[in-house]
């Protein structure tokens, strides 16, 4: 089904929209998350419409990532918090190392 | 054939709405929610593609992320635990039930359909190729703990 190619980048360009344009950190993991989730749409669609199954093993990968985002979530989630800080990207620009 | 496409355009619109709507929503809480809907409609559409074993995988390891972000979220927002807040999220945790069930029941878990998946064969075929690949892959999400552990561990000690 080619609708699902079309969806799975429309999918990406949500995400890096999101990304590029917030502030909020955790809204910026959420759009890393959807642009992780059209990549395995898209490697599902390339999965069913050819019969190499060579780059699946990318799948994985994918998934070791999105653990690896709700990991530095709770991190910074923590750290943030405990300081009384917004969750704005701007607190970057004081830390240090 | 027909009905097959419309259901798809249908898990489609559904899937890249929740999406859009994750950037307008007023709260965390419901962007988070909205995301989880994301993630069903997604896992659905690759259901839609034969890929049953990759949709079911997909849905279950994005469930314990989408955990997580539920407890942050929710902590952020101080939500009291209200009866219309618990109907909701067992309305929502009924939703995600409910789609896993049906997942199961569309996959093939016998032995001749397994071999017949498409994610499967990868992994029976390509196993010694990208055998050092799977382990440097292993070893992503260590590094992330262990790095989340030590700034936290470093926050204690001296503050940021």
């Amino acid at each position: 089904m080619i609708e699902l190619f079309y969806i799975g980048v429309i999918l990406f360009g949500i995400g890096l929209a999101g990304v590029v344009s917030n502030r909020n950190i955790i809204l910026i993991i959420f759009s890393i998350e959807l642009m992780l989730l059209s990549s395995i749409i898209l490697l599902g669609y390339g999965l069913s419409s050819s019969s190499n199954p060579e780059g699946s093993e990318m799948i994985i990968a994918i998934w070791a990532v999105a653990a690896l985002d709700a990991m530095v979530l709770v991190a910074m989630y923590f750290v943030l918090s405990s300081i009384g800080s917004k969750f704005d990207v701007k607190f970057f620009e004081e830390s240090k190392g | 054939m027909l009905f097959e496409l419309a259901i798809a355009i249908a898990f489609g619109i559904f899937t890249l709405g929740s999406a859009f709507l994750i950037y307008f929503s007023k709260s965390l809480l419901h962007s988070s929610i909205l995301l989880a809907l994301s993630f069903i409609g997604g896992s659905m559409l690759i259901l839609l593609e034969s890929q049953s074993i990759l949709a079911l995988l997909q849905l279950l390891i994005f469930v314990g992320g989408l955990s997580t972000y539920f407890i942050i979220t929710i902590s952020d927002e101080k939500i009291k635990s209200t009866k219309k807040n618990l109907l909701f999220f067992s309305i929502l945790s009924i939703i995600i039930s409910a789609s896993l069930l049906i997942i199961f029941s569309l996959a093939k878990i016998n032995e001749s359909g397994i071999l017949e998946n498409g994610f499967v064969q990868s992994f029976i075929s390509l196993e010694s190729t990208y055998y050092y690949f799977l382990y440097a892959v292993a070893f992503a999400p260590f590094a992330g703990a262990i790095g989340s552990i030590l700034i936290i561990r470093r926050f204690m000690k001296k503050g940021l």
